[in-house]
């Protein structure tokens, strides 16, 4: 009964034409029957929900059609009667310190953090969280190619490609070798040299012909095209076979979770209270996982011989001060301030850059603008001694290198680079000194300031005009 | 329904890997290295495990040759597939597998270069550590080439004859990225 | 596990602009062709791959060869010069510029200043044009004292030598055509041999430049008066719920308190809190005025394509170029950055532009020309304000035919310009 109430006939993610649309395969087939063997998942349905909170539109009010006028009625009422609180679900979590990360482990809150914006990463996967299907289908279980096996295929492709050109290159070389041992003979034992003539050009036409083939075969590479996530728009040729596969008899456990990186545990949890983290057991407030997580940055192995959790304070909330530059604020500062816009926002090693931005998600399309964060030091506290300044110097300065070998990924992966320069303000965490030790968390995060530059390569040929 | 507000769902299940962590360390299966470093080792086992199929997998706590304690535990195991072919040993397997497709009845399209995985060693990091090149040699010189496996039968690769390490760094979002890390020049593979 | 590099994809030729030919090694057996003479007796075999060993072959032998005798047959081909295009200048060391007194060829249309009936040269260019072998350049002539005053030419002062010109040229520091440095001179006569002309910015002697203003831009769409204006806003208010958040989620979260919301729009407007750098404000500039301070405006860069450029009424540059030693200066910190942008002028991308575009073009934007021994390599910064792009707003839900249902009415009053 409660639950009607809950989800009114008109909610964006559950009526009845969205189901159609999705059954029918993506909106865009023109019209084309429907191919039944293979059907890309339709990412508008699944991602439909940009966030982990639920929203009631009203209804369309079109003036001279009754029924739209009793539909908005219905809405109104019902939802005046049975407010619907969002978010419905607040998923659980904790914190790793040994992993320095926070674990998600409820399947429904897995795939529900994955779909409705893409937040944290599959554990065993490469992204989208999906260790158990591939193995439910390495044991014949389940018919369906993930892109991992995509991707694995493409490898075999491209490594078969090189290797037949490693061969024709090597023949090439053996051939011109044969060849050039030929004439050297010939010409020693032929004095007039007329022989000479029909091996060498039979030589070199052979070689040619060989080298002829390498340069056809480098030319015909496939091309392969970028892809920073598994989940490209390409490979979506290829996947979801319709699966109508029942699960084996035994159960396999799933040894993947999903990893949330602090910075997105922090916004579900203080930005949309749709995550409640917990450490040792303990619901952690949003002033008690600030202290956590700011610590947890500064954490390092080589520095100190105990480990994290040995060198966190038995109660987070008296620990050290927070310094006002600690790394996980000024990325959350970032990671904030882009969420906030409607940019999707990832970590991302293996672009070598801070995070990525994807305009709708990773599912969607490649991301456009990969994030650099860099501490700036512009308040006057910060010039006011001079060990204050050179500290600072130290602290902010990077050299031209930096920036060429990360700007060098990004034109390689199609991406521009962005320098987002944080405003560091003067240190505010007086210690446990406050009365119960909790943080003004919006107090704090607004005394920070961003500055986005987007950066270009530019070469004098392209803009000649 | 239950008695838990709605929405909730129960306790928070740790997951398999975490649990496997805590359970290792509360063993102090290693207590001569930080239990930090064991953990991070524990870490990247799990992974080449279930991400990547490795077997026969192992975490060292002393070096093979000198038995001395190695400056962080480190992993070895067998991969799937070989890692690494060095250009020479290329050029013979190629040449063994176009004998091969020439003599074979059918035409076959592709070139059969089969090789066998060997085990390697593996080099437990973090990104935000700073490696240097005195770390890394103390590395290279607690470990042998090869690293001990239960297969003692195995011929030696007549090829390898450079250490070689694939280096493991994990960041705080789950990725490990690997790379191979050569103990001095390699001549490079030209495919 | 398959190599990781495979991951990292090679642009395949559908980007060849962004591939910047200096960066790969020339083959420079193309070379031939511009020899005189013809090259040898074989053919050369294409261009191929980068060999990674010696083959051992006398093919690869005679390929390494051929190229270097290409290079070599290029160096030595004789370069020669008409007397119609030959131009004779002279040195004028207190000022350390050059003058011309009779003007030939087209350089003088997109350099060179008249003065007193010469054309007066700065320094980087009369170096430009005698590296190039354009121009030859004179000591002045030494007018020895007490001597019948003929008349002494330009003709009779000894040639310079190009080292002599580079020295004379580069780095003096006072006069007219001071702080000019051996890194401005190249990226210089990178930028014209690539063929752009380039001039001083007007604040080159200057610490800095001059702080530009914003333009107050008349929008066409906000054509309609201030009547439909004012109504557009009341309505734009009435449309959209405004949920503020109370003092005691600011503090502790959660931002979104637990409610009834209407559309995501509303709930992203709700998680704006970090503040950003206000860039409608006037520009300000954060640092004192420093003579040391390298990032500054250098040099105004004009395109070559148009055929109707006016040395004299240049109008405003394409481009602006600051030159930065990278051996000397890191990364500008966000001051620096700060005070370099405030003196270009605001220039958005127009209204129409698709979103990257407008990203990636910003409301101002330079470019550093980094010098790293002698090799130039140039980075546009812009500065861009994210805060601009509502992308919840443009990518809300995907149009299912129904119109989505905000609120009542047309929902309409949210702003012009939505379009995407």
């Amino acid at each position: 009964m409660a639950s009607t109430a809950h989800q009114p006939s008109n909610s964006p993610v559950q009526s009845s034409d969205v189901a159609d649309a999705g059954a029918k395969g993506v909106p865009k087939d023109n019209g084309k029957p429907n191919v039944p063997r293979e059907k890309r998942p339709n990412y508008a349905q699944i991602h439909s929900r940009p966030l982990p909170i639920d929203v009631y539109p009203l209804p369309a009010f079109i003036p001279h059609n009754p029924l739209s006028i009793v539909r908005v009625a219905i809405a109104l009422i019902s939802q005046t009667l049975w407010p619907p609180i969002s978010p419905l679900v607040i998923h659980e979590a904790y914190f790793s310190s040994q992993t320095l990360s926070i674990h998600v482990t409820d399947p429904q809150s897995v795939r529900a953090l994955w779909e409705q914006g893409f937040w944290g990463k599959g554990s065993l996967s490469r992204s989208e969280p999906r260790w158990l299907d591939m193995e439910k289908r390495k044991r014949g279980l389940k018919a369906m190619q993930t892109s991992e096996e995509y991707t694995a295929q493409r490898r075999r492709e491209r490594r078969q490609f090189k290797l037949e050109r490693a061969r024709l290159e090597r023949e090439a070389i053996e051939e011109q070798r044969r060849a050039e041992a030929r004439l050297a003979e010939a010409s020693s034992l032929d004095a007039t040299g007329n022989d000479a003539e029909p091996t060498t050009s039979d030589g070199v036409v052979q070689t040619e012909a060989l080298i002829s083939k390498v340069d056809a075969a480098s030319m015909s590479e496939p091309e392969f095209v970028p892809a920073d996530d598994d989940v490209t728009k390409e490979t979506e040729e290829d996947l979801v076979a319709e699966s109508s596969v029942e699960d084996g008899p035994f159960e396999i456990q799933n040894q993947e979770h999903l990893q949330l990186t602090m910075e997105e545990a922090f916004f579900l949890s203080y930005a949309l209270g749709a995550l409640k983290v917990e450490r040792q057991g303990i619901h952690q407030s949003s002033s008690q996982l600030l202290r956590l997580f700011c610590a947890s940055s500064t954490f390092s192995t080589l520095q100190s011989p105990q480990t994290l959790e040995e060198v966190l304070p038995r109660t987070p909330i008296f620990g050290n001060p927070i310094a006002p530059d600690n790394p996980f604020l000024l990325k959350y500062v970032v990671f904030h301030h882009f969420r906030s816009l409607g940019w999707v926002v990832r970590a991302n090693i293996k672009f070598a850059v801070d995070f990525l931005l994807y305009n709708r998600g990773p599912a969607f399309s490649h991301a456009e603008f990969a994030v650099m964060v860099l501490p700036s030091y512009s308040h006057p506290y910060w010039s006011e001694t001079t060990e204050r300044r050179e500290e600072c110097k130290k602290k902010e300065s990077r050299d031209w290198w930096w920036l060429h070998r990360v700007n060098r990924v990004q034109g390689l992966a199609h991406k521009s680079l962005m320098l987002v320069y944080v405003e560091v303000p003067p240190p505010w965490d007086k210690g446990g000194q406050s009365q119960d030790g909790k943080l003004d968390v919006g107090d704090i995060l607004k005394r920070y300031k961003v500055r986005e530059f987007v950066l270009g390569r530019w070469t004098p040929n392209r803009h000649r005009g | 329904m239950t008695t838990l507000p709605p929405g909730l769902k129960p306790a928070v299940l740790p997951s398999p890997l975490q649990n496997l962590i805590v359970e290792k360390l509360e063993q102090s299966a290693d207590s001569v290295h930080l239990s930090d470093l064991h953990a991070l080792a524990l870490q990247v086992e799990h992974n080449l495990r279930y991400q990547h199929s490795w077997t026969d997998l192992h975490i060292h706590t002393h070096s093979p040759i000198s038995n001395q304690l190695l400056p962080r535990p480190l992993v070895s195991g067998l991969p799937p597939q070989r890692l690494y072919i060095h250009p020479d040993e290329q050029i013979e397997l190629l040449k063994n597998a176009d004998r091969k497709r020439k003599a074979s009845k059918q035409a076959q399209d592709t070139l059969d270069v089969e090789v066998a995985p060997e085990p390697e060693w593996v080099l437990p990091t973090r990104l935000n550590e700073k490696w240097t090149l005195r770390r890394l040699s103390d590395v290279f010189n607690a470990i042998s080439i090869v690293p001990p496996t239960a297969d003692e039968n195995g011929t030696p690769n007549p090829w390898r004859t450079t250490k070689r390490v694939l280096l493991a760094t994990t960041d705080s979002d789950s990725t490990i990225t690997y790379y191979i890390v050569h103990d001095g020049v390699v001549k490079p593979r030209q495919n | 596990m398959a190599d990781e590099e495979e991951d990292i994809p090679r642009p395949v030729g559908a980007n060849q602009e962004d591939i910047d030919l200096t960066d790969e090694t020339q083959d420079f057996r193309f070379l031939d062709k511009l020899t005189v003479n013809a090259s040898g007796a074989a053919s050369l075999p294409k261009r191929g791959q980068k060999d990674f060993e010696s083959h051992d072959t006398k093919l690869q032998s005679d390929t390494l060869e051929a190229s270097r005798q290409a290079m070599h047959n290029v160096l030595s081909w004789t370069r020669v010069h008409t007397e119609k295009s030959r131009i004779l200048g002279m040195y004028h060391p207190e000022s350390n510029m050059a003058y011309v007194e009779k003007v030939k060829t087209k350089h003088f249309e997109n350099m060179g200043k008249a003065k007193g009936g010469k054309e007066w040269l700065l320094p980087e260019e009369a170096l430009f044009l005698i590296e190039r072998g354009s121009m030859d350049c004179r000591w002045p002539v030494n007018k020895s004292n007490g001597e019948n005053e003929e008349e002494l030419t330009i003709e009779d002062g000894a040639p310079m030598s190009l080292q002599a010109a580079y020295a004379a040229f580069i780095g003096f520091e006072g006069g007219v055509g001071g702080k000019l440095t051996l890194e401005m001179f190249t990226v210089y006569s990178g930028l014209k041999r690539a063929g752009y002309f380039v001039f001083r910015a007007g604040c080159w002697d200057d610490d800095r430049g001059t702080l530009q203003p914003l333009a107050h831009h008349q929008d066409p769409n906000k054509a309609g008066g201030y009547l439909s204006r004012f109504f557009t806003e009341i309505w734009r208010r009435i449309s959209t719920h405004m949920y503020p958040i109370p003092k005691a989620n600011l503090q502790f979260g959660p931002l979104v308190k637990p409610g009834l919301y209407r559309s995501y729009a509303d709930v992203y407007r709700l998680l704006q809190i970090i503040p950003t750098h206000d860039r409608t404000a006037p520009p300000k500039f954060h640092l004192e005025s420093d003579p040391n301070n390298p990032f500054r405006i250098h040099y105004d860069v004009y395109k070559s394509g148009t055929g109707k450029f006016r040395k004299a009424h240049r109008g405003p540059p394409d481009f602006r170029v600051a030159v930065i030693n990278a051996r000397e200066t890191s990364l500008p910190t966000a001051d620096q950055l700060n005070d370099l942008l405030a003196t270009t002028p605001y220039d958005p991308a127009s209204p129409q532009d698709q979103m990257y575009k407008k990203l990636k073009h910003g409301s101002r934007n330079v470019i550093l020309a980094v010098v790293d021994n002698g090799i130039p390599s140039y980075i546009r910064f812009s500065d861009s304000d994210f805060s601009d792009i509502k992308l919840y707003e443009r990518n809300g839900r995907i149009p299912r035919g129904k119109g989505g249902g905000r609120g009542r009415g047309g929902g309409r009053g949210r702003g012009r310009g939505r379009g995407r």
